[in-house]
């Protein structure tokens, strides 16, 4: 379940618990529908919360950094386990992940 | 960057993406993932050995059928209880700890022979250690290696699999091909096929797991039961129509057992090619100029290769037997070639068969396997050690031994390792095991003769090495 709040100029989106294809459906939309009113913020993916990732996640990493551009969208909190899922697929050299 | 290069980097990206999705997987996820897998290709079994068949015109589809099975259910059985996931080996005596992690992107090469069965194997081994696999199939065989591979990665996705982590492409370039196998973020190259491939996959400048040519003397020793070492090797040399790299290439057998070894050859199939045939026999089975095996002629029938030669043969024919009174170049049928066709060599001794065995052996097979049948374990012994071969293979088809899993107790496997006599770094039958990186974690232990040794000894040249030895050693 992923909580938007925002704070000065960024919209952080928390994720939280396993984020395999079947939870991040609804994740999804909630943050797609969220980005459409995105103008001028930039965007964070907060992983604080967060064990696992799968494919879909970095798709959709990969989809807000090129629809926001790749300064205004970061990943961060994440675990070094989720920072080595980042590493090891080469999208850290591409995002901002902390 | 070009358009290739293009496709490459995408496969690659993925690939990759794969990879760090995989790095989180525990070993009960992937385990789930392997046995999917396993049960989907077993599923597929038939359709698959029969699209094979059909498209390559290679080999019997019955007996592909038994290839899968091997590649699916016996390879199952083989890597299910393997722990390649995190903690494998924890010795708190010597403070070691293992840790397996995955290579990472794997790119896989399928022969024609085995379009299907390799390509499952391949992925079982692959997902079993959490590497993504990319396969690259044979030009003559990419329909059914590709549905193979379809069949196997939805089977995988089914069970949470990363994305991608099984991808193919029916066309790659030699381009692309060299490409994806020298990429950066390539880990390893599965090499199984033809030797030019094989050396690529070496030249790649990537670790690769290749495999050598095969010419398996099959011995048949004075004391081996005659009619139990002909049904082997007649089930050995037939099976998918000789197709197997390790399958039987000379029969060897001493004088005194001749008779009745041919005579039970021909009872079960086999037919003794008179001189003038053995030369017809030889011009479709090779290329005069290359002296490589005839491709129209590789998994193909005996009748057909008789047909194709000119030569008559009886009915229910399976099995062409050259008789041969040399090894090497003036004597093309004593080279590999993957058909149900093999030499006949008669000696009189035991050392006289040790001779042409190694012979055959170092004509084309180093490393590979070699056969004997035989009731005396010493000679059984001195065979073996004779022989440059990862695998000797006794009182066994030699096509079934040596891949292992049907009648003993090698690691069922398509990639079979060659040693430094094939160009290979392993003579094991490549599997699962052979996929992931094994860390150590050496923890601190005390080394009690170094502890209470006197270093400043080793500054003493007047101290040889025996000497530092005993005192090194003293009252331990």
């Amino acid at each position: 379940m992923v909580t938007i709040t925002v704070q000065d100029q960024e919209i952080i989106c928390a994720f939280a618990g396993r984020l395999d294809t079947m939870a991040l459906m609804k994740d999804e939309m909630a943050v797609s529908g969220r980005l459409e009113q995105a103008a001028g913020h930039r965007v964070v993916f907060d992983l604080a919360g967060v064990g696992f990732i799968a494919s879909s996640f970095l798709r959709l990493c990969l989809s807000t950094a090129k629809k926001l551009g790749a300064g205004r969208f970061a990943v961060r909190g994440a675990s070094p386990e989720i920072k080595k899922v980042f590493a090891i697929s080469g999208l850290d050299k591409q995002l901002t992940v902390t | 960057m070009s358009m290739t290069t293009e496709r490459v980097a995408q496969v690659m990206a993925k690939a990759k993406a794969a990879a760090g999705i995989f790095s989180q997987f525990d070993q009960e996820q992937t385990d789930r993932i392997v046995k999917a897998v396993y049960e989907a290709a077993f599923a597929a079994r038939v359709t698959l050995a029969k699209q094979a068949q059909a498209e390559t015109g290679i080999g019997i589809w019955e007996h592909k059928v038994i290839k899968n099975v091997l590649a699916s259910q016996f390879v199952y059985e083989d890597i299910r209880d393997l722990k390649t996931v995190g903690v494998i080996s924890d010795d708190p005596r010597t403070g070691v700890t293992e840790i397996a992690q995955p290579v990472g992107p794997i790119f896989a090469i399928i022969p024609t022979t085995n379009p299907t069965s390799t390509v499952i194997f391949k992925i079982m081994i692959a997902l079993k250690a959490r590497n993504p696999i990319i396969i690259s199939p044979h030009p003559r065989a990419a329909k059914s290696s590709i549905e193979a591979a379809k069949i196997c990665y939805l089977a995988a996705c089914r069970a949470d699999a990363p994305d991608d982590c099984v991808q193919w492409a029916p066309d790659w370039t030699r381009d692309e091909m060299s490409q994806l196998m020298s990429h950066p973020d390539l880990a390893l190259v599965l090499a199984t096929g033809g030797g030019a491939m094989v050396k690529a996959a070496y030249s790649s400048g990537k670790p690769a797991l290749g495999v050598g040519a095969g010419n398996v003397p099959a011995y048949i020793e004075k004391s081996a039961d005659v009619v139990h070492a002909v049904t082997a090797i007649m089930a050995s040399k037939t099976f998918d129509n000789g197709t197997v790299c390790a399958s039987e290439q000379a029969i060897i057998v001493e004088k005194s057992n001749a008779a009745a070894a041919r005579r039970e050859l021909e009872q079960q199939g086999a037919y003794f090619l008179p001189p003038a045939d053995v030369a017809r026999v030889e011009a479709v089975a090779l290329d005069p100029a290359t002296h490589v095996m005839h491709p129209a002629i590789v998994g193909k029938s005996a009748a057909f290769i008789a047909e194709l030669a000119g030569i008559s043969v009886p009915d229910g024919t399976r099995l062409l037997v050259a008789p041969l009174h040399g090894v090497g170049r003036e004597h093309p049928l004593s080279a590999e070639v993957l058909a149900p066709v093999i030499a006949w060599y008669e000696v009189k001794d035991f050392a006289a068969a040790g001779s042409l065995c190694l012979e055959l052996n170092f004509f084309g097979g180093m490393g590979h396997t070699a056969s004997i049948h035989s009731n005396d374990r010493e000679r059984i012994l001195a065979f073996a050690t004779l022989m440059n071969a990862g695998r000797v293979v006794v009182n066994s088809p030699s096509s079934q031994g040596a891949v292992g899993g049907i009648c003993n107790f090698l690691p069922p496997s398509f990639t079979l390792g060659c040693g430094t006599g094939g160009n290979n770094i392993t003579t094991d039958n490549i599997s699962a095991r052979h996929l992931i990186n094994i860390q150590r974690v050496a923890r601190r232990r005390g080394n009690e003769r170094l502890d209470r040794f006197d270093m400043n000894l080793l500054y003493d040249e007047k101290l040889d090495a025996p000497a530092i030895a005993r005192l090194y050693n003293k009252n331990y």
